[in-house]
């Protein structure tokens, strides 16, 4: 135990300063106590009392002001006392006449003591440099930009890990913390499912899942999409892992991506053995082998990743509503296809959508093209004309360079609906809808006269044109899900009730009972 | 050099205003400086400021943009109060004030039915940690403090209520171990002190030698606290406080008004960081022992 | 606990920096978000934000900042004292009877503009080194005539501050440090020598100026020994309603002043004295380049410093505009094109009739009056254009780009700030924002003198040039 003292002569605080900074000193890390007040013999007194009194204490007159403090550790003696000292300079808030203008990270991270996050959004040539200030100061960065270097995204990530704070970007559009959805991501109830996500729209399918379930979400960690690759090494993953492992609210954790490289897969299931909580792992098309024996729960699909999740939170799974995929629906619309109608083509917004539709298709069909197959012999030649079974995620950079993203503004898609749907070759069109913040306040309104145009054309062209349509929301959503679900099934769309269901259900449509 | 004018003047400060007179800046707060005027303190009070002894009411709204230091030098004038550089306060403008505390007539029933009610708003809401009936206290500081300042109110309250003139000395050894006591720039003892000198000044009460007590009482105040609290604690001593305190001491006497009495009272918790609840604690306290006083007395005289 | 655990328990407060709806959205869920108002840095260009993040290496951003600490210092300790009148010839380093100093960073003849050649060849006939305007000109393109900028001499020029052998300068000591500077003297009316002016009344008064004024000035400085303390008649002048390079009034009122004893005192005819008082009335731009000196002794003392950023030197030539950065000793200039000088036009005139910024008055701007001082002459709001409050607020904007505040020049409005003082070339490359300079705005054909007055700024490609050279120099 160690006491320390020191006298700051002839120096005068009002009260509610001294009684703030009284409060302040005492939440200083390693300070045991402290105590600041006038250099009073009663004061002295009462300090003695409790076995404080030291020399400076002593001589201190009433016009001075004693600060002594008590802590365990001795070492620490002299950063307590700086960072008295700088409670003592640093100025107390006043309320605001006008508004202030901030201008910099470090402008407003100095003037807005309580502030702990900073979400950067601005063209990815000035994004690495903002999010370094950020972290330079102790934020926590969510970093939405894309078009940052890896070798960028390797020293915010290392810089981040070293000192404890969460970076969860480039190119990360969806977080919740504490509940308060950031950027792209829908109105939840708060839970016991902690998530990790290397995708955005895979994050928020399965909160919406989740929510659907009747449970909730403790914090969703976003981690960027590159984060699970060879040379990042997964550092946001683990880092989030760990932090879902401490945080008591958290019960269970999942963790989503596409598939990691190896060498990060292996580092990834090694912390899930390590869990001491379970771990669901939804990497999409991931090794289920490898999961199990690590000791978590392998979901190959998003719906039973969700079910997995809340069985594991406490749900009893008879007493769940799995929307089980509608066997007569697929039926009725396989007899109105005709035989020159063969093509899927799915239209998404949501990245993770659209590669869970795909890797649904390529199950039982072997002509899936897009423009974001991993395989180049199945990569479009032109992102612009579909080749038999075509999956196209609008949101991927071909699209998105120099515009804005499609879940802000539709017309691109559209642009591509229209042509699709003439098509005569086309038997189901797949849509997804996202709701939630950040995204357009009507997804489906301002689908809709495209949707009416193509169904009227291909009536009067004498084909039945099948399109399928989700709508990923919560009815806590800002646009009300179930007028947009209405809109489209009066409109003839068929609704799939699932990110999971959607890929099924397109592709059983086309398959017609025999496998090409 | 910002020009202002000033509000309102204490009689005590006008006196000083003779001829060039120099002063100092003894201490600078975002609401008042004070200033030493051959070693009396003297405040200059901005407009969220009520008025008070030896106080100068001026018309800005804070001393923020100032920016004046400790020890800068100054000058009165007749008209003018000026810190050369930075603040010149014209004078002519403003209209005396002087504390008037009346004198209490301690028959009113409703004064002790104002008192229980004033009290109880305290121990349940007031700012003072030491007084509030759940005492969620942090450290060990502040649980010996609350110890020793609850134990030596306890003792000097009950030192009065031995009441006679032999019992002075010790009446004014437990005041004597409150006088510095306590951590904000005014301690709680201080205050306590200032508001137990106020309430006996409301009343010529002969129950004990006010004149000694008092006078002992601001001679150790002198050397054994700081001139700010010291100066509080000498005005109280001539029966003079600020505008809000000698307020809520008049709603007291008023009649059954309760929510008059909450809200002078909360007027007065305002003051400080828990000054103001402390003084109140003394005044009530103070109030009380001429009361139970005059009771005496009444029996006495029956019998 | 952890950071992240912290995060987890506490309630969210975020700075959001890009799209506005991610900070809408966030308070629509009842959590507080500040919405920046930013703009990239540098200007955007990527380039410059590298040499910037260059510079900011720990190592190499304590050198700097320990340079400019010195150099900000030596601008505000300096104490410039005139101490005489003398002419060209006898006290200007380097000048010889051939040598002509101009206004801004080095040029040639050819590339001269309109009124800088009037005055050339004005100041080559004042010489007697060509009989008339027209021989003046082969004399001029001839290479007998030695060109150098003013500042490369110790000396500062106004407008096209053409300098030569005979004509009478001000001496300025910097009694802190040491060095001398000049500048020469006001020619008072409009048709002018420095506005390219060049006709026989010109030549005569320039005569005038080395017969009679100078020599008068020069005999009355002899009988003050100790000096005119230069610093202390410019604060006061501030206080006045002054800022020192477009509005004198007050400025020369002090410096006649603190002159007249001794010139009434020298022994020169009454005649010849009225002719002096007379002049010097006929005008209040007489103390302007007097200010103008006094910023060059103090910004002298700061270049040099080696690993500084601070700007010493913005000064134009009519077609450039040049700055010199204290941490690039000598003679190196940092150059782009001068530009338009923007502000209302006297009668009769239109801005298709300006000639581009010149002089090398913009070294009140550099020491921190002028311009940066505009909030203590809202008087001048008239002449340069713009209003009041914009004057105001134009010496709080270039504290962004600034050092520090000189606690020795005032602007009392401002509470009594101090000019902002020591402009960083970092700074103004990170914010993108220029010095601003309030100036005069010549005809661009030589002759005929101050059309308007109005603002400028100097051209952001300097400081880029600025920006990569102390790059590479400071390690």
């Amino acid at each position: 135990m160690t006491i320390q003292a020191k006298i700051k002569k002839n120096t005068y605080f009002d009260s509610v300063s001294l009684m703030s900074l009284s409060t302040r000193a005492n939440l200083i890390e390693d300070v045991k106590q402290a105590m600041i007040g006038m250099g009073t013999d009663m004061n002295k007194e009462v300090i003695r009392n409790v076995g404080m009194g030291s020399k400076e204490i002593e001589a201190a007159g009433t016009g001075d002001l004693m600060i002594t403090i008590e802590t365990d550790n001795p070492d620490a003696v002299d950063t307590i006392f700086e960072e008295i000292d700088l409670l003592f300079t640093t100025k107390v808030k006043k309320p605001q006449k006008g508004a202030t203008v901030y201008k910099s990270i470090n402008q407003a991270s100095q003037e807005i003591e309580e502030s702990n996050v900073a979400i950067i959004s601005v063209n990815g040539s000035f994004a690495a440099r903002e999010a370094q200030e950020a972290l330079d100061k102790d934020l926590h960065v969510m970093l939405f930009s894309d078009n940052v270097s890896i070798e960028e995204e390797l020293a915010l990530k290392k810089s981040a890990h070293e000192k404890g704070l969460l970076m969860m970007g480039p190119d990360c559009g969806t977080a919740i913390i504490n509940n308060i959805g950031l950027c792209f991501a829908n109105k939840v109830r708060k839970g016991t499912i902690g998530i990790v996500a290397a995708s955005g729209t895979g994050a928020q399918e399965l909160s919406v899942r989740i929510h659907e379930f009747g449970y909730g979400i403790s914090q969703l960690i976003g981690t960027g999409g590159r984060d699970l690759s060879e040379a990042i090494g997964g550092i946001m993953m683990l880092d989030g892992l760990a932090a879902l492992e401490e945080d008591e609210e958290t019960k269970v954790i999942m963790l989503i991506s596409k598939p990691p490289a190896k060498s990060v897969e292996i580092k990834v299931l090694e912390a899930v053995k390590n869990s001491k909580k379970p771990v669901v792992v939804y990497f999409l098309g991931g090794d289920e082998e490898a999961v199990t024996k690590a000791g978590g729960h392998y979901a190959k699909r998003s719906k039973e990743a969700a079910i997995k999740a809340v069985i594991l939170a406490g749900a009893k799974e008879e007493e769940l509503d799995t929307h089980p995929l509608n066997i007569p629906l697929v039926e009725e619309v396989r007899a109105k296809l005709s035989d020159e109608q063969k093509y899927i083509r799915g239209l998404f917004c949501g990245g993770t959508l659209c590669d869970e539709a795909m890797y649904a298709a390529m199950e039982k069909l072997d002509n899936v093209y897009s423009n974001i197959q991993t395989n180049p012999e199945f990569k479009l030649v032109d992102n612009n004309k579909s080749q038999e079974h075509t999956f196209i995620d609008f949101g991927s950079d071909e699209f998105t360079s120099g515009k804005p993203h499609p879940m802000i503004d539709p017309s691109t898609r559209i642009d591509r609906f229209l042509k699709e749907a003439a098509d005569p070759e086309v038997a189901v069109i797949a849509m997804d809808f996202v709701l939630g913040y950040g995204s357009h306040e009507d997804p489906v309104g301002v689908m809709l006269p495209a949707i009416k145009e193509a169904k009227e054309q291909a009536e009067k062209d004498g084909r039945h044109l099948e399109i399928l349509g989700y709508v990923l929301g919560t009815e806590l959503d800002v646009q009300d899900i179930k007028e947009q679900t209405q809109k489209l099934m009066d409109a003839g769309v068929t609704i799939s009730s699932s990110s999971q269901n959607t890929g099924l259900l397109a592709r059983e449509f086309v398959l017609k009972g025999d496998s090409k | 050099m910002k020009q202002v004018n000033a509000l309102s003047i204490d009689k005590q400060f006008k006196e000083k205003m003779r001829s060039k007179t120099v002063f100092t800046v003894h201490s600078v707060f975002e609401r008042t400086i004070n200033i030493l005027i051959e070693n009396d303190l003297f405040t200059l009070a901005c407009d969220q400021i009520d008025s008070a002894p030896a106080t100068l009411v001026i018309d800005i709204p804070d001393f923020n943009e100032c920016q004046i230091k400790a020890n800068t030098q100054g000058f009165l004038s007749l008209t003018t109060v000026e810190i050369t550089g930075y603040l010149a306060i014209n004078l002519t403008t403003a209209s005396i004030w002087e504390c008037q505390l009346i004198d209490f007539s301690l028959h009113h029933h409703h004064l002790g039915k104002n008192i229980s009610l004033a009290m109880q708003e305290i121990t349940s809401k007031g700012n003072a940690k030491w007084l509030r009936k759940e005492n969620s206290t942090l450290t060990a500081f502040d649980k010996e403090m609350t110890r020793m300042l609850t134990e030596r109110t306890t003792n000097l309250i009950e030192s009065f209520q031995k009441n006679t003139n032999d019992t002075i000395e010790e009446t004014i050894q437990c005041a004597k171990k409150l006088i510095g006591l306590g951590q904000g720039l005014t301690p709680s003892g201080d205050d306590f002190l200032v508001g137990l000198l106020l309430a006996f000044s409301t009343s010529n009460t002969t129950f004990f030698n006010q004149e000694k007590w008092r006078e002992q009482i601001v001679k150790e105040a002198k050397s054994h606290t700081n001139i700010i609290s010291y100066s509080a604690i000498k005005y109280a001593a001539s029966g003079q406080t600020r505008e809000t305190i000698a307020l809520f001491i008049e709603t007291l006497d008023a009649k059954e008004n309760d929510e008059q009495v909450k809200l002078a009272l909360a007027n007065v918790m305002k003051i400080g960081s828990s000054s103001g609840t402390e003084m109140a604690w003394g005044i009530l306290n103070g109030l009380t022992l001429l009361l139970k006083q005059e009771e005496q007395n009444d029996n006495t005289s029956k019998n | 606990m952890n950071k992240i655990g912290e995060l987890f328990n506490s309630e969210i407060n975020v700075i959001n920096v890009g799209i506005d709806f991610i900070s809408e959205d966030i308070k629509k869920q009842g959590a507080v978000a500040t919405q920046l108002e930013w703009a990239p840095p540098a200007r955007g260009n990527v380039e410059l934000l590298a040499l910037l993040d260059s510079l900011n290496s720990e190592e190499k951003q304590a050198k700097i900042e320990a340079a400019n600490k010195e150099a900000v210092e030596r601008i505000v300790k300096s104490q410039p004292v005139l101490i005489g009148y003398d002419q060209a010839i006898n006290c200007v380093p380097g000048m010889t009877k051939t040598t002509i100093l101009h206004a801004g960073p080095p040029i040639t003849w050819e590339k001269m503009s309109g009124p800088m050649k009037g005055a050339v060849t004005g100041a080559i006939v004042f010489e007697g080194l060509a009989a008339d305007l027209v021989e003046a000109e082969e004399v001029a393109a001839s290479g007998k005539i030695t060109f150098s900028p003013c500042h490369e001499h110790q000396c500062v020029g106004s407008m096209a501050g053409v300098t030569s052998a005979s004509m009478f300068m001000h001496i300025v000591e910097n009694k802190t440090y040491g060095n001398l500077a000049f500048t020469n003297l006001s020619e008072q009316l409009s048709k002018i020598l420095r506005f390219g002016a060049n006709d026989q009344s010109v030549i005569d008064r320039l005569v005038w100026m080395r017969d009679v004024f100078g020599p008068v000035l020069r005999d009355a400085m002899k009988l003050c020994p100790e000096g005119i303390d230069l610093r202390l008649l410019l604060s006061s002048a501030l206080h006045m309603g002054d800022e020192c390079h477009n509005r004198n009034v007050a400025g020369t009122t002090l410096l006649i002043q603190a002159l007249t004893p001794y010139i009434v005192k020298t022994d020169y005819s009454l005649k010849e004295k009225i002719e002096v008082f007379d002049f010097v009335a006929s005008s209040d731009y007489f103390s302007g380049p007097t200010w103008m000196v006094l910023c060059k002794c103090a910004l002298d003392a700061a270049h040099g410093i080696e690993n500084s950023t601070i700007v010493t030197t913005m000064a134009r030539n009519g077609v450039e505009f040049g700055i010199r950065v204290s941490g690039m000793k000598g003679n190196t200039w940092f150059t782009g094109p001068s530009q338009k000088v923007i502000g209302p036009m006297f009668a009769g005139y239109k801005p298709e009739d300006s000639g581009l910024d010149i002089g090398d008055s913009a070294i009140t701007e550099t020491y921190g009056i002028g311009g940066f001082a505009m909030a203590t002459a809202p008087a001048i709001v008239p002449l340069v254009g713009g209003t009041v409050e914009e004057a105001m607020g134009y010496s709080k904007e270039m504290l962004e780009i600034t050092t520090i505040e000189n606690p020795n020049v005032t602007i009392p409005v401002l509470d009594f700030m101090g000019v902002p003082t020591g402009i960083d070339v970092r700074k103004v490359i990170a914010t993108g924002k220029l010095p601003i300079i309030n100036t005069a705005i010549a005809h661009k054909d030589p002759g005929v003198g101050m059309i308007g007055a109005g603002i400028t700024n100097p051209p952001f490609e300097a400081f880029e040039k600025a920006i990569k050279a102390l790059e590479e120099a400071i390690h």
